[in-house]
């Protein structure tokens, strides 16, 4: 399974801290994969379950995220933004972002 | 010296009262007929302002009491569900929580900056409360407003500390909230950096009435 975060917004959008993630999770550990590929499953995401927002936000200052999951051929992309309210949804993002690489 | 007439077609305005009242007593005619609705148009005036006064109100007069604040702080405890749990009303003490009373005084500072300045009551002119939720998410470089509240991210720690810390961000961030409510400049483009920058300008503004700076 593939997986693409990009991520957008927010009062302190520095893009050097915000860059996209992209894990596949045939090169994690074991355990990693498969708290990634859980996460995945209970969001339901692969099945249409996660629906993506669409026209400007009604509040300011709100991240935004795509989200794309790539899982045997099929490709499944969502837009999101902030406050996410389904809490699978916020944990896979957020494990996505643990995964960022930070500058040194 | 002016007089502004009323569709009832009395005379008042900066006339001083001791002048109407001699007007009232020994004018003659017309300006003893209108010197006596000027005063009686006052007394109502003086009789409703008496009544509303400890009222909150909707529009700006030099003669409005302050009406009270509303400040609902809430702490997210580091989920996603907002507001959380309310660890601070109005005229609460202090907590021993510091992002708490940061987003507690420095929506009191931006409060007052509306009201004191533009005699604008709340974001929307209407009293509303103002809440914001400290702790929200974990270790999130942001604060925001998402259309009825603010919420404000501790920070990674290591590029940025929280988001309370700073007044001129609270003061942004509530400013959104004014924006929406009065032009509700559409948030992208063109019409989404104006917003922004009138979010920058009156932070910044919230700062500098608060420490008590001016422009010079």
């Amino acid at each position: 399974m593939r997986l693409r975060l990009e991520q957008s917004g927010g009062f302190a959008a520095i893009p050097g801290l915000s860059k996209p993630v992209e894990l596949d999770t045939a090169g994690l550990s074991r355990d990693e994969s498969a708290t990634i590929e859980g996460l995945v499953h209970r969001t339901g995401i692969l099945e249409g379950g996660v629906r993506s927002v669409s026209g400007p936000a009604r509040g300011a200052d709100l991240r935004e995220y795509t989200l794309t999951v790539e899982d045997g051929g099929a490709v499944t992309t969502v837009h999101l933004r902030d406050p996410i309210t389904d809490d699978a949804v916020a944990a896979l993002v957020e494990q996505l972002q643990s995964h960022r690489h930070r500058p040194t | 010296m002016t007089v502004r007439g009323t569709p009832t077609g009395c005379v008042l305005g900066i006339v001083p009262p001791h002048l109407l009242e001699a007007l009232a007593r020994n004018g003659t005619g017309d300006a003893r007929d209108s010197a006596e609705r000027a005063l009686e148009h006052s007394r109502r005036l003086a009789a409703q302002r008496r009544a509303t006064r400890g009222r909150p109100r909707g529009t700006y007069s030099m003669m409005a009491t302050t009406p009270p604040q509303d400040r609902e702080i809430y702490d997210a405890h580091n989920g996603n569900d907002l507001p959380g749990d309310l660890v601070r009303a109005e005229g609460a003490p202090a907590v021993a929580d510091a992002a708490v009373n940061e987003v507690y005084d420095g929506f009191g500072w931006t409060w007052l900056l509306y009201w004191e300045v533009f005699g604008r009551n709340s974001f929307d002119n209407d009293g509303s409360a103002l809440i914001g939720s400290v702790h929200y998410q974990r270790k999130l470089d942001n604060a925001a407003w998402d259309g009825t509240q603010m919420y404000f991210g501790d920070g990674d720690g290591e590029y940025f500390k929280r988001f309370t810390l700073a007044v001129d961000v609270i003061g942004h961030e509530l400013t959104h909230g004014v924006t929406s409510t009065e032009s509700n400049l559409t948030y992208q483009g063109q019409s989404g950096a104006l917003n922004e920058s009138l979010s920058d300008v009156f932070g910044s503004l919230v700062k500098q009435r608060g420490l008590g700076q001016d422009a010079a």
